[in-house]
C-alpha cells in the first residue's frame, strides 16, 4: 500500500514543522503551505489524501479555503482536519458543533483539534478517517 | 444781520452757561439768570464770593490775568452753588475794551461740568466693574494693545501660567503667552500685513507653556480687536483643561483595560500557537535523539528558542499596551532621531543586501515629540519594512527610504517606504488590529497596534499606502502648531535621547 499524503496548512512555520515531523513519524508522506492561497495551489498540485487546516491565517482564512474546497466537485471529497488555536476565552474547549453551524461548514470537516495539539488524538483522528474511507470507498 | 440790543439781552439771559461781567474791583456788574439762579449770585457782589464763597480774590485769579494781559483765559474751577454743593465748571474770561482801548470790564462765561463729572464717574465705575469681571473670571484673559504690548493679564492667567501680572504687563513677547499661530497672526495684523478675513480662534484645544516650561492643556479662544476696521489689539481667553484631562485619562485607562479583556482571546490564540511550537521543538529533539540525527535536534532547539523569544516579546508588547504611558514630550531634532534608528538597522540591512537610504528635510529643525515613543514606532516600521523586503523573492534590488518632512501647517511626518512584497487590500484593512500578523512565526501581531497607540497618544496619526508586489509606505504625522516655540536656550542645543 502506498503511503497517504497529508497537506499541512498553517501560517506558523514551527507548527508546520511539528505536524510534518509527527505525521512522517507515523508513516505519512507530507507537504505544507503557509496560507490559504498557497494551500489551494498545493491541493491542486499535490492532490493530498487529507488536509490539516489552520483557521486563522492571513490572505485567505482556513474557513474560506474550506468553503472553496467543499464547493469544488474535484476537491470536496478530500477529508479535512481543522486545527486551531481559536476558541472563545470563556470555554476552554471550543464548541465545534456550534462553530460549524455558525460558519455553515457543510458538509462538516471530518475532524477537528485544538492547539496545543494532543499528539495521540491527532494520530487517532487521522487514522480513523482513513479507516472509514477504506470501508466506504468514495 | 446785526443783532439788536434786545436780542443780545435774550441771548445773554438764556444761553446754557453762567455769564457775569466784573469790573476791576472784581465786583459783578451784570449777571445772567442762569448764574444768579444756580450760584445765588447778585449784581454788586464780588465774583470770588459769588462763585466760591471766598472772602478775598482767588489765589490764581483768572480775571486779574485777563485785565493784565488783555487776552482770553480758560481754566477748570470748582465753586459752590446756592445750596452749598460743590460745582465743577469750566470758565472762559475775555476782556471788554472801551473806545480808548482800555479794559474796564472782564466777561466770565462758565460751563457746568457737573454732568460731565457724573458721566466720568459712571465710566470709571463701569470700568471698575469690567476690571472686576476680568480679574475674577475663572478663564485666563490676556489682552494686548495696538503696539503689541500686554495690557491685561488677569488673576486666572497668573494662576494657570505661573507669571505675575507685573512681569507680563507691558511685555511684547506674545509667543510666551499665546499659541504660536495666534501670536504670529497678531503680529502680522498689527504690522498691517494681515489678510482681509482674519480667522477667529474659537474654543480650540491646544497647549500653552507655563513660566516653569510645563505644557498646560487649554481650550483657547482668541480674536483681534478692531475699531473701524483697523486692528487696535487682541485678546485671548483660555480655560485650564488639566482637571478635565485628568478625567479623560481615567476614562481612557478604563477603556484600555476593557480592551485588554477583549483581547485575551487573541492573546490565548497566540500563546496556544507558541506552545505548539515549543511542543514541536521538544518532539523534534526527542526524534533526533532516537534516530541519532543531529540536524533534527538542532532544529528542535531552534524552535524552542524562537518560541520562548516570541512569548517574551508578546508579553512585553502586551504590557506596553495595557500600561498607561504618558508621552514624555521634549524638544528634539527629528532628523537625528531617524538617523539613529537607521544606524541601528544598517548592519542587518547590509547583510540582507537591502539598501537603507535617508531623505531628511534639512529645514526641519526642532520639534516637540516623545523621543522614546517615536523610537519604538520607527523601529517597528523599519523592522517591518526589512521583513517585507526579505519576503519578496521577485526583485533583485531592495531599498528602504526613511524620510522626515515638515508640512505647511507645521505638522511633521516620518515616512518609511520599502519596495518589498506589499500588501493586499485584505491585509491592509486589518493592519492595525490587535494580534493580526502575516508573518506566521515571526510576529506577535502587536507591533503596528502598539505603534498606532503611541502615535495617537501624541495626537498624531499613522497611514499606509501599499500595493502587492510593489511595496509599502508608512507615514506617521504629528501635529506641531499647537506647541509654543522652544525656549531660546534649548532651541540651539542638540538634545540627546
Amino acid at each position: 500500500m502506498s503511503s497517504k499524503k497529508i497537506l499541512v496548512i498553517d501560517d506558523e512555520p514551527d507548527v508546520v514543522t511539528f505536524l510534518t515531523l509527527l505525521l512522517e513519524e507515523e508513516g505519512y508522506e507530507t507537504c505544507a503551505a503557509k496560507d490559504g492561497v498557497e494551500g489551494m495551489e498545493m491541493i491542486r498540485k499535490e492532490c493530498p489524501d487529507l488536509v490539516c487546516l489552520d483557521l486563522m491565517m492571513p490572505e485567505k482564512t482556513g474557513v474560506k479555503l474550506f468553503h472553496e474546497m467543499r464547493k469544488d466537485p474535484d476537491l470536496k471529497k478530500i477529508p479535512v482536519v481543522m486545527i486551531t488555536a481559536f476558541g472563545p476565552p470563556l470555554y476552554p474547549r471550543i464548541d465545534f458543533k456550534r462553530f460549524i453551524h455558525q460558519r455553515a461548514l457543510i458538509p462538516p470537516p471530518e475532524g477537528y483539534l485544538e492547539k496545543p495539539i494532543d499528539r495521540e488524538a491527532l494520530v487517532k483522528v487521522i487514522a480513523r478517517i482513513f479507516e472509514r474511507e477504506a470501508i466506504q470507498p468514495s | 444781520m446785526e443783532l439788536g440790543r434786545e436780542e443780545y439781552q435774550v441771548l445773554f439771559e438764556n444761553v446754557p452757561a453762567f455769564i457775569a461781567v466784573v469790573d476791576r474791583n472784581y465786583i459783578i456788574v451784570q449777571a445772567n439768570r442762569n448764574f444768579k439762579k444756580t450760584f445765588g449770585a447778585e449784581v454788586g457782589q464780588p465774583c470770588y464770593w459769588a462763585y466760591k464763597g471766598l472772602l478775598e480774590k482767588c489765589p490764581k485769579c483768572l480775571v486779574e490775568k485777563t485785565f493784565g494781559q488783555g487776552k482770553q483765559q480758560v481754566s477748570e474751577e470748582s465753586g459752590r452753588t446756592r445750596k452749598g454743593e460743590a460745582i465743577p465748571y469750566l470758565v472762559y474770561t475775555a476782556p471788554i475794551f472801551d473806545k480808548k482801548g482800555k479794559i474796564p470790564y472782564v466777561i466770565e462765561m462758565s460751563v457746568d461740568l457737573r454732568e460731565k463729572k457724573r458721566l466720568e464717574g459712571e465710566l470709571r465705575a463701569s470700568q471698575d466693574f469690567l476690571n472686576n469681571l476680568i480679574e475674577n473670571s475663572i478663564d485666563g484673559i490676556i489682552a494686548i494693545n495696538a503696539s503689541g504690548k500686554v495690557i491685561v493679564f488677569n488673576r486666572s492667567a497668573e494662576q494657570i501660567l505661573g507669571y505675575q501680572a507685573s512681569e507680563a504687563l507691558g511685555s511684547q513677547k506674545l509667543e510666551k503667552f499665546f499659541p504660536r499661530n495666534f501670536s504670529k497672526k497678531i503680529s502680522e495684523a498689527l504690522e498691517g500685513k494681515e489678510e482681509k478675513s482674519l480667522p477667529q480662534w474659537v474654543a480650540q484645544e491646544t497647549y500653552l507653556r507655563s513660566r516653569k516650561g510645563e505644557r498646560i492643556p487649554v481650550r483657547f479662544s482668541g480674536r483681534m480687536l478692531r475699531q473701524e476696521n483697523s486692528p487696535v489689539g487682541a485678546v485671548g481667553f483660555f480655560q485650564d483643561l488639566r482637571p478635565l484631562k485628568g478625567l479623560e485619562r481615567e476614562k481612557l485607562q478604563a477603556e484600555r483595560l476593557a480592551a485588554v479583556g477583549q483581547t485575551l482571546a487573541g492573546l490565548a490564540h497566540g500563546i496556544k500557537n507558541m506552545i505548539t511550537g515549543l511542543e514541536g521543538g521538544v518532539f523534534a529533539i526527542k526524534k533526533g535523539e532516537k534516530e541519532q540525527e543531529h540536524s533534527l535536534q538542532q532544529k528542535g532547539l531552534e524552535m524552542i528558542e524562537r518560541n520562548v523569544e516570541k512569548i517574551s516579546t508578546l508579553l512585553k508588547d502586551f504590557l506596553s499596551y495595557s500600561k498607561e504611558r504618558v508621552p514624555e514630550l521634549q524638544w528634539i531634532r527629528p532628523n537625528e532621531l531617524l538617523e539613529a534608528v537607521c544606524t541601528l538597522f544598517q548592519e542587518k540591512a547590509r547583510q540582507s543586501q537591502i539598501q537603507l537610504a535617508l531623505e531628511t528635510d534639512s529645514k526641519l529643525g526642532v520639534a516637540f515629540l516623545d523621543p522614546k515613543g517615536i523610537d519604538v514606532c520607527l523601529t517597528n516600521l523599519l523592522s517591518n519594512a526589512l521583513d517585507a523586503c526579505l519576503a519578496d523573492p521577485e526583485k533583485e534590488h531592495h531599498q528602504i527610504i526613511l524620510r522626515t518632512r515638515r508640512h505647511e501647517d507645521e505638522s511633521l511626518s516620518f515616512e518609511v517606504a520599502d519596495n518589498g512584497i506589499g500588501m493586499t487590500e485584505e491585509v491592509r484593512k486589518k493592519l492595525f488590529t490587535c494580534f493580526f500578523s502575516t508573518k506566521g512565526g515571526g510576529g506577535t501581531g502587536l507591533g503596528l497596534f502598539v505603534t498606532q497607540k503611541i502615535i495617537q497618544e501624541m495626537g498624531g496619526s499613522i497611514s499606509v499606502e501599499t500595493e502587492p508586489k510593489r511595496g509599502s509606505l508608512f507615514r506617521i504625522t504629528i501635529p506641531q502648531e499647537e506647541y509654543p516655540p522652544p525656549p531660546e536656550d534649548e532651541s540651539t542645543s542638540s538634545q540627546s535621547y
